[in-house]
């Protein structure tokens, strides 16, 4: 049983807490603008696409659903393998069909979330959000823009892709309430159909023919 | 027993919250060498993500070789720093080393393997020097005094780096502790991995 707290302890920590913050001085860490333009820029980066949000956040809700330890080794192995991505995206090395893997990431793992799929061994589940987390991370990689600075921007971009994973997981938690499972299934369901609308978007002509294509999903040119 | 294990947290909130203006560099001349080199620290990312990950392994190795690496990594940083201002000359792949730290020290972090105490203290000792070097060859100390004495300041926060994750890890034997310390690793290996990326565009 969870004890009930001290109502006057409550009140007073969170008196000093709010006294803190609003004494905060002003943050200027960095006032390198190449510094805080590079994490802001590389934070900003993967919200950019819906395509790129839709599968972090469904690698979340799919480790949410599995439980431990998925719901930790998946956000662990995924910004990992992205950042191969990204590594093989900078340095040049071409990977074809990246949009198409990129649709197709949320596409699967979106009926992975809606059919509730457990794997048996769970090696499988982390080898699939791995493979599409090279896509990601080589499509992020070729789009990095050039002049800002380089641990900045990996790190706010790193991040952001783990902001979404962990907005994927607190989501995923309904699934503790009555009726929160069958929701999850239905976010599933969602993220698979916009998975479908990315897939239709990198198999036309225009998108293929494209050097260096812009992510299907996009909000803004990249 | 709650507001025992709320205190570290508290501690590390308030200086968060205290945290004044970064006025990097110019500080040097007004505050003090020693005061300088903790702020060059704090403002170094890249030292400060590969203490923190070398703090993580030797937590995780705390029973085997956890509590000498508190003393080897600073010691290997004084050296190597000691050795970067008596070189002082720029190295032209400072980057790309400082981000295969990254990727090394992040990539056991996530990991979290039972490694031997004679492996994790070669990696304290070979970071830590590297570390400290690449920091010594950047300084331009008016006196060799205020070189050491800003190098003490930048040993001294990468000791604190290190120690206090793993302090917090050892108090809090929680296994979401554990969790939070390879979510961290992954983030530091996967940062260096796309810094080596990046310099390597740069410099195509």
């Amino acid at each position: 049983m969870i004890p009930h707290p001290n109502p006057t302890w409550t009140r007073s920590r969170l008196a000093i807490i709010a006294i803190w913050l609003v004494s905060a001085p002003l943050a200027l860490a960095h006032v390198n603008g190449d510094a805080t333009g590079g994490f802001g820029s590389g934070f900003k980066h993967p919200w950019s696409g819906f395509d790129h949000i839709a599968a972090m956040v469904a690698v979340g809700l799919w480790g949410a659903q599995l439980g431990a330890p998925a719901i930790w080794m998946l956000p662990v192995a995924f910004p990992l393998v992205m950042a191969v991505g990204g590594f093989l995206g900078l340095i040049g090395v071409p990977l074809p069909g990246t949009e198409i893997g990129i649709g197709a990431s949320a596409l699967l793992l979106g009926i992975a979330v809606a059919a509730e799929i457990r794997p048996k061994n769970l090696i499988w589940a982390a080898a699939l959000v791995g493979v599409f987390g090279l896509f990601h991370g080589h499509a992020h990689g070729t789009e990095l823009p050039p002049g800002e600075n380089g641990l900045f921007y990996s790190l706010g971009f790193v991040i952001a892709t783990g902001v979404l994973h962990g907005c994927g997981i607190a989501i995923g938690e309904i699934r503790r309430w009555s009726g929160g499972a069958k929701v999850l299934r239905m976010l599933g369901v969602v993220i698979a159909l916009a998975g479908v609308y990315f897939l239709v978007q990198a198999f036309r002509p225009e998108v293929q023919s494209e050097p260096g294509a812009v992510s299907t999903g996009s909000l803004q040119p990249h | 027993m709650k507001s025992r294990r709320a205190f570290p947290w508290m501690v590390g909130l308030v200086f968060l919250l205290a945290a004044t203006r970064a006025e990097a560099h110019a500080v040097f001349s007004t505050r003090g060498p020693f005061i300088g080199g903790i702020k060059h620290f704090f403002l170094s990312l890249d030292d400060v993500l590969a203490a923190l990950a070398l703090g993580i392994v030797a937590a995780q190795n705390l029973a085997k070789a956890g509590n000498k690496v508190f003393w080897a990594l600073p010691t290997a940083w004084l050296l190597g720093g000691l050795a970067g201002l008596a070189f002082n000359e720029p190295v032209r792949a400072a980057e790309l080393l400082s981000a295969a730290s990254l990727l090394i020290g992040g990539l056991l972090a996530a990991l979290s393997l039972a490694l031997p105490a004679s492996l994790v203290l070669a990696l304290a000792v070979l970071l830590g020097g590297m570390h400290g070097f690449l920091n010594g060859v950047a300084m331009q100390p008016e006196t060799f005094g205020a070189g050491l004495s800003q190098l003490g300041g930048i040993v001294a926060s990468a000791a604190f780096a290190a120690i206090y994750p793993s302090t917090l890890l050892e108090i809090f034997k929680q296994p979401w502790t554990r969790i939070v310390a390879r979510v961290l690793g992954s983030w530091i290996a996967a940062t260096g991995l796309l810094l080596i990326g990046w310099t390597l565009r740069v410099k195509k």
